[in-house]
C-alpha cells in the first residue's frame, strides 16, 4: 500500500466524500517535492516553499507555540507539519483543516504519511470561501493561518476573512446609496450591485444617471477645449449629494466613472456616512483615482498592484476586489433556431474595437469568426467581413445569447499600449466571469490574476497568436472537452464570483474597518421588540430581529413577493398614505 | 343577497356625486350596498342614503397628518390594520372603487379578498380600471372635450339598472325676486376655478339694487377673510355671512331653504343639485360642465370656452382670461330669468336627461367645433365599443340628433372631423382596440354625415324650434 492509500484509508473512515474527492483529483503539476537533510518531504508550490527546507518540524513548533485554542481551524494544509505541531502541543483536542487546492493536497498525501494527523483532523477540501465562512467560528482567535498558505491562497483567504466578517451582520438592514456612472462599462456593474445589495436584504437607492447620457454626449461632442462637461459633472455631483441627503444612507458605494467630485465625496464623508469606491478600471490607464481615493473610506480595485500605489498616494484603505458576474443575467439560455443562426458561430468575439484587438483578430479572421460590438470603424478590410450587423452596440441580453450560441468565445483584454495581447496584463475583465456564468466556453488571454479566480480546469488560457490558433483548432473539434470546461467554469462563478458575494466581501471589509451595522436605525433607538404591537412584531420577526425597519424597506421586501398577504396589503396602503402626505422618501 | 361595497374616499363633492350610484344599487338591484368613506363623512352619508347595509370608514386625515407630523409608522399601521380588518370579515361579491389614484387603489386591493374589483385599479400603466372606466379615463387624459360623460354617470354605470331620471327632479328655477333666497358658495378648492370676491361684490350690489333678495354666503372657515371682505364692501342687511359657521347638516338645511345656488365647481354645488335646489354654476379654468356640472334637470351652467380650456388644475396660468369671460352682468341676467347673450368664448347650458344620461343643452344654437362633434360621436359610440346591450347607454342616432338639433353643423366641419377622427382615439389604447374604436367612430361619423345631408332641408324648421 503506497502512502496515498494509507492516508486515504484513514480518511475514508472519517470523511469518505473527501477521500473520494482526493482519489479523483490529479496531483498538481505545480507542486515540486523537496527533501530535507533529515529525509523529510517538503513541497514547493508555485515556487513557494510550504515549510522550512532546513527543519520543518522545528519551524512548525515555533510558529504554533503561542496558539492556545482547543479546537483550531487551520487555513492551509501545507505539508501538515504545523498540524502535527498543533496536535502535539497538548491543548488541541481536534481540529479542522481548510485546503482550497485538492491537487496540492493529493501531492502531499502521496509523499507523506499523515494518518496520525488525519485521524484527528476534519479536512474541508476545495470548498468555496462563502461556504467556509458559514461554518468557521467568528472568533479569529481559533483561526490558525498557515503562513505560506496565506500567500499561496491569498484570494481565498481575503474572501474568507471578509465574508466571515459579514456573517454576524447578515441580518443588518443597511440603507445603501449606489452611485453609478452616466454611461460606460461600469454602468451595468452599478445595476448589478444594486440588485446584489437588494438580494442581500438591504435597502438600496440607486442614483441612476443614464438619463443624462444623451445630454452628456451632446456636450462631449462640443467639449474640445471648452470644458463644457465640467459644469454638468458638478451638477450631477450636487444631485448625488442631494440624493444622499434625502435618502440618509448608512453607506455610499460609488462606481468608477461616476460623476462625483472630490469635494462632494469629502462632504458626504463629513456627514459621517462611509464611502466605498469600486474602481473597476485599469489604474495605470485611468489615473483619475488620484483625486478621489483619498476622500473615501475604502477604495476597492481590480488589480493587486494598485493597492500600494494608491495607498502611497494617501488613500486610507485600498483592497483588491475582482470583478464578477450576475447569475440572474448571465446564465445559460435556450435559443431558437433563428437565434442560433443569428448569434451563433464557431468562434466569436464580443467587445469594443481596441487597437490590440483589431491587430490580433485580423490575424485570426476566418469565415468561422464573428465579431460583435461597436467602435470597429476603420478596421482592416479582413475584419470588415466578420464584424456583425455593421458594428452596432449589442445589448446585455444579446451578449448572453452570443456567449451561449458560440462554440468558442474569445476573450481578449483590451490594451492601448500593445499591438496584440498584453503579456503583463493583470486584472480579469468582467467578460471572463460573464462567459463562464453563461456556461460558455472561452479562450482568454493570459492574465496574472486569472489563476486566483479560475483554475486551469475551468478556463483555457492562450499566450499569443500561435497558441490561440492552435487552441481554437484543438477545441473546435472537441465538444465534450468544451462542455466540461464550461460546466466547471460556471460552477466556480456561482460558488465564488457573483456580485452578491463580492458585495458581501465589500461590506465585510467595511465592518472590519469599523462600519456600524444599521447605524441609522439602531441610533434612533427603535427596536422591533420594544415598540411594536404583537401582531406587527410577529410580522416583522421574519424581517429583522434587530432594529425597526423603515416603512420603505418593508415595502421593498413586499415588492419581491409573488403572493401578498392581507398584512402586506396594509403596508402597501400605509405607504400610499405616506406618499399622499408627501413624506415618502422621494428617491425611492 | 349579494353584497357590494362602494369605495369613495374623496371629499364631500365626489361623495355627493356617488350618492346616485348608491341609490341605484340599493333600489334597482336590491343588493346589500355598503360604502367605504372618509371618517369625517360617515354621518353625512348615513343621513343621505338611509338604505345602506353598512358604512365603513377610513380616517384619512389621521394617517396623512401622522406622516406629516413624523409619527412612528407602527402605530399608524396598527390603526389602519384595525380599520381594514373590520372589512375583511364581510364577503363582498364586488368592490367598486370610484377614485383614481394610488391610495384608493391600495385600499381597494387591501380589502378586496376574493371580490371582483370594478372601477379604478391600482396601476394606470396597463389600464385605469374596468373597460368603462378605462375608456373614459383615456378620453379625459387625451382631450377632456372628447369625454361626454358626466362623472355621476361614470359612477352610475356600475349599476346594471338606474333609477328613472324623474327621481332626480329639481325645483323650478323661478326668477329671483325680493322674496327669494340666493345661496352663494364664494370659493372653490382650486383658485383657478374660483370666481373671485370682486365679481361677487359687484353681483350682490346689483342684486341689492335690482332684486332685493336675501343672500347667504357659504364656504369653509379658511375662506372667512374673503367673506368678510365681501360683506364689508357690500354692507347690506340682506347679506348673511355663514362662511365657516355651518356644519354639513346645517349646510343641507340651509341649501334646502335656498331658491337658487350660485357656485363654481364645488361640493356645495353638487350637494345642492342632489337636494333638488336649482343651481347656476359658473365654470371656467379646469371646471368643465360635461364632466362635473350640476347633476339633474333644470340647472344652468355658464361655461367659459377659451381656446386653452378646459385646462388642468395644476397647469400654471398667469392670464386667467377665462375668468374674465364670465362677468357679473351675465350672471345677474340669468338669475333674473332674463335672456343672456354670452360673450365670445363663453357658453350657457341647461342641464337635462336624455335617455336617462346627463346632457347639457346649449341655450343658443352656436356653431359646433370639431371637439363638440367628436364628443358627440364618442357619446354615441361608447356603448358599441364596450359591447353594451341596447338601451343601457346613449344611442348613436339620438345623440347625433341632439347635435344636429342644438348646434350649427356644416359639411366642411364634418369633413374636418372625418380627417381628424383618428386623433379622437386615445393613443394609449392597445393597437387592436385603437383600430376597433376608430372603425366604430368612423361608422358613427358616416351616419352623422347621412343624417346631416337628410336634415339640410329641415334647417328653417329647426331654427324655429330652437327660437321657440
Amino acid at each position: 500500500m503506497n502512502l496515498l492509500e494509507k492516508n486515504l484509508s484513514v480518511l475514508r473512515q472519517r470523511q469518505p466524500e473527501v477521500a473520494g474527492l482526493i482519489a479523483g483529483i490529479e496531483r498538481s503539476p505545480e507542486v515540486e517535492l523537496r527533501v530535507t537533510r533529515e529525509g523529510l518531504p517538503v513541497h514547493r508550490y508555485r515556487g513557494k516553499l510550504l515549510h522550512s527546507e532546513w527543519d520543518p518540524r522545528r519551524e512548525a513548533r515555533h510558529s504554533t507555540a503561542g496558539f492556545q485554542e482547543a479546537h483550531p481551524w487551520v487555513i492551509g494544509f501545507g505539508d501538515g507539519y504545523h498540524l502535527e505541531a498543533l496536535l502535539e502541543n497538548g491543548r488541541t483536542e481536534d481540529m479542522v483543516a481548510v485546503e482550497p487546492d485538492g491537487g496540492m493536497l493529493r501531492a502531499v498525501l502521496e509523499d507523506r504519511d499523515l494518518r496520525h494527523v488525519l485521524e484527528r483532523t476534519r479536512v474541508l477540501l476545495e470548498e468555496p470561501p462563502a461556504r467556509i465562512a458559514d461554518k468557521i467560528p467568528e472568533d479569529r482567535k481559533s483561526w490558525y493561518i498557515h503562513p505560506p498558505s496565506k500567500q499561496i491562497h491569498c484570494r481565498f483567504l481575503e474572501a474568507l476573512q471578509a465574508l466571515s466578517s459579514y456573517r454576524p451582520h447578515e441580518k443588518d438592514r443597511l440603507r445603501i446609496l449606489v452611485v453609478g456612472p452616466v454611461y460606460g462599462g461600469s454602468y451595468p456593474i452599478a445595476c448589478y450591485l444594486k440588485d446584489a445589495f437588494e438580494d442581500l436584504g438591504h435597502t438600496v437607492s440607486f442614483v441612476d444617471l443614464a438619463a443624462f447620457y444623451p445630454g452628456y454626449r451632446e456636450l462631449q461632442a462640443w467639449d474640445a477645449g471648452s470644458d463644457l462637461l465640467r459644469p454638468l459633472e458638478q451638477l450631477l455631483s450636487q444631485l448625488i449629494e442631494r440624493r444622499a441627503e434625502v435618502f440618509s444612507p448608512d453607506l455610499i458605494v460609488v462606481l468608477a466613472q461616476a460623476p462625483i467630485c472630490e469635494q462632494s465625496l469629502k462632504r458626504l464623508r463629513g456627514e459621517g456616512t462611509p464611502v466605498a469606491y469600486w474602481f473597476v478600471e485599469d489604474y495605470r490607464r485611468m489615473p483619475y483615482w488620484k483625486r478621489l481615493a483619498t476622500s473615501t473610506d475604502a477604495f476597492f480595485v481590480i488589480q493587486r498592484e494598485a493597492r500600494d500605489a494608491i495607498q502611497a498616494a494617501g488613500a486610507p484603505f485600498v483592497r483588491y476586489l475582482p470583478l464578477a458576474a450576475q447569475p440572474g443575467v448571465h446564465r445559460p439560455c435556450r435559443l431558437s433556431p433563428e437565434e442560433v443562426e443569428r448569434y451563433g458561430s464557431a468562434v466569436s468575439f464580443v467587445g469594443a474595437g481596441y487597437r490590440n484587438r483589431r491587430n490580433f483578430l485580423a490575424r485570426l479572421a476566418s469565415p468561422q469568426l464573428k465579431i460583435w460590438g461597436n467602435e470597429w470603424d476603420g478596421s482592416p478590410s479582413v475584419l470588415q467581413e466578420v464584424i456583425q450587423e455593421e458594428g452596432r452596440r449589442v445589448s446585455t441580453e444579446e451578449t448572453v445569447q452570443i456567449f451561449n450560441a458560440s462554440h468558442i468565445n474569445l476573450n481578449i483584454h483590451s490594451s492601448t499600449y500593445h499591438e496584440g495581447i498584453d503579456p503583463h496584463g493583470d486584472f480579469v475583465n468582467p467578460r471572463a466571469f460573464e462567459i463562464a456564468a453563461c456556461g460558455g466556453f472561452q479562450l482568454v488571454d493570459r492574465r496574472n490574476l486569472l489563476p486566483e479566480v479560475f483554475s486551469e480546469q475551468e478556463i483555457v488560457v492562450f499566450d499569443g497568436l500561435k497558441d490561440a490558433r492552435e487552441k481554437i483548432r484543438h477545441f473546435l473539434d472537441r465538444e465534450q472537452d468544451r462542455r466540461e470546461f464550461a460546466e466547471k467554469g460556471r460552477r466556480r462563478v456561482l460558488m465564488e464570483h457573483t456580485y452578491s458575494l463580492r458585495m458581501k466581501e465589500l461590506l465585510g471589509t467595511l465592518y472590519e474597518l469599523g462600519m456600524e451595522g444599521g447605524r441609522r436605525n439602531t441610533a434612533r433607538g427603535e427596536r422591533v421588540d420594544a415598540s411594536c404591537p404583537p401582531d406587527l412584531r410577529e410580522y416583522l420577526s421574519s424581517f429583522s430581529d434587530r432594529s425597526l425597519p423603515e416603512l420603505e424597506e418593508v415595502v421593498a421586501m413586499i415588492g419581491k413577493k409573488k403572493q401578498l398577504s392581507r398584512e402586506d396589503r396594509v403596508f402597501l396602503t400605509l405607504m400610499a398614505f405616506k406618499e399622499e402626505a408627501g413624506c415618502k422618501i422621494s428617491s425611492w | 343577497m349579494s353584497r357590494v361595497l362602494v369605495s369613495q374616499l374623496a371629499r364631500m363633492g365626489d361623495l355627493t356625486q356617488s350618492l346616485y350610484l348608491l341609490e341605484d344599487l340599493a333600489q334597482t338591484e336590491g343588493q346589500a350596498v355598503s360604502v367605504l368613506v372618509d371618517k369625517r363623512l360617515e354621518a353625512f352619508v348615513r343621513a343621505r342614503v338611509p338604505r345602506l347595509d353598512a358604512v365603513y370608514t377610513v380616517d384619512l386625515e389621521r394617517y396623512l397628518r401622522g406622516f406629516r407630523d413624523a409619527r412612528p409608522w407602527t402605530g399608524l399601521w396598527q390603526t389602519l390594520a384595525a380599520e381594514l380588518r373590520s372589512l375583511w370579515g364581510t364577503d363582498f361579491e364586488r368592490i367598486i372603487n370610484l377614485n383614481y389614484g394610488k391610495l384608493p387603489a391600495a385600499v381597494a386591493e387591501a380589502i378586496r379578498g376574493r371580490a371582483l374589483l370594478q372601477g379604478f385599479h391600482a396601476s394606470a400603466e396597463a389600464s385605469f380600471g374596468d373597460p368603462w372606466v378605462d375608456l373614459v379615463s383615456r378620453w379625459v387624459q387625451s382631450d377632456r372635450r372628447w369625454n361626454p360623460f358626466h362623472l355621476v354617470d361614470v359612477f352610475r354605470f356600475h349599476s346594471a339598472r338606474r333609477l328613472p331620471a324623474g327621481r332626480w327632479s329639481t325645483r323650478e328655477a323661478k326668477p329671483l325676486s325680493d322674496r327669494s333666497v340666493l345661496g352663494i358658495q364664494i370659493a372653490t378648492r382650486c383658485e383657478k376655478r374660483t370666481w373671485g370676491p370682486q365679481n361677487f361684490i359687484e353681483l350682490i350690489r346689483r342684486l341689492e339694487e335690482e332684486v332685493g333678495c336675501e343672500v347667504l354666503l357659504f364656504g369653509e372657515g379658511r375662506e372667512g377673510p374673503q367673506a368678510e371682505h365681501i360683506v364689508r364692501s357690500v354692507g347690506s342687511g340682506r347679506l348673511h355671512n355663514l362662511v365657516g359657521k355651518t356644519s354639513l347638516e346645517d349646510l343641507v338645511e340651509l341649501l334646502v331653504a335656498c331658491d337658487r345656488l350660485l357656485s363654481g365647481d364645488t361640493g356645495t354645488l353638487h350637494l345642492a343639485a342632489h337636494l333638488g335646489v336649482p343651481c347656476l354654476a359658473v365654470f371656467f379654468g379646469p371646471a368643465y360642465v360635461f364632466e362635473t356640472g350640476p347633476y339633474g334637470q333644470g340647472h344652468i351652467v355658464l361655461q367659459a370656452d377659451p381656446p386653452c380650456g378646459p385646462c388642468k388644475e395644476d397647469a400654471v396660468c398667469e392670464e386667467q382670461t377665462c375668468r374674465r369671460l364670465l362677468g357679473p352682468e351675465t350672471v345677474l341676467r340669468l338669475l333674473k330669468g332674463e335672456p343672456a347673450e354670452p360673450c365670445l368664448h363663453s357658453r350657457v347650458y341647461a342641464s337635462g336627461f336624455v335617455e336617462d344620461w346627463m346632457w347639457y343643452r346649449p341655450l343658443h344654437r352656436w356653431q359646433a367645433t370639431r371637439e363638440d362633434v367628436i364628443g358627440f360621436l364618442c357619446r354615441g359610440c361608447a356603448g358599441d365599443f364596450l359591447g353594451e346591450r341596447r338601451g343601457r347607454m346613449p344611442s348613436l342616432p339620438t345623440t347625433l340628433k341632439l347635435l344636429l338639433d342644438h348646434y350649427r353643423v356644416n359639411r366642411s366641419l364634418l369633413g374636418e372631423v372625418g380627417e381628424s377622427l383618428e386623433f379622437a382615439v386615445p393613443e394609449t389604447l392597445p393597437v387592436r382596440e385603437r383600430e376597433r374604436l376608430h372603425g366604430i367612430l368612423r361608422k358613427g361619423w358616416t351616419q352623422l354625415k347621412e343624417m346631416h345631408d337628410e336634415s339640410v332641408g329641415e334647417e328653417p324648421v329647426r331654427l324655429e324650434t330652437a327660437a321657440a
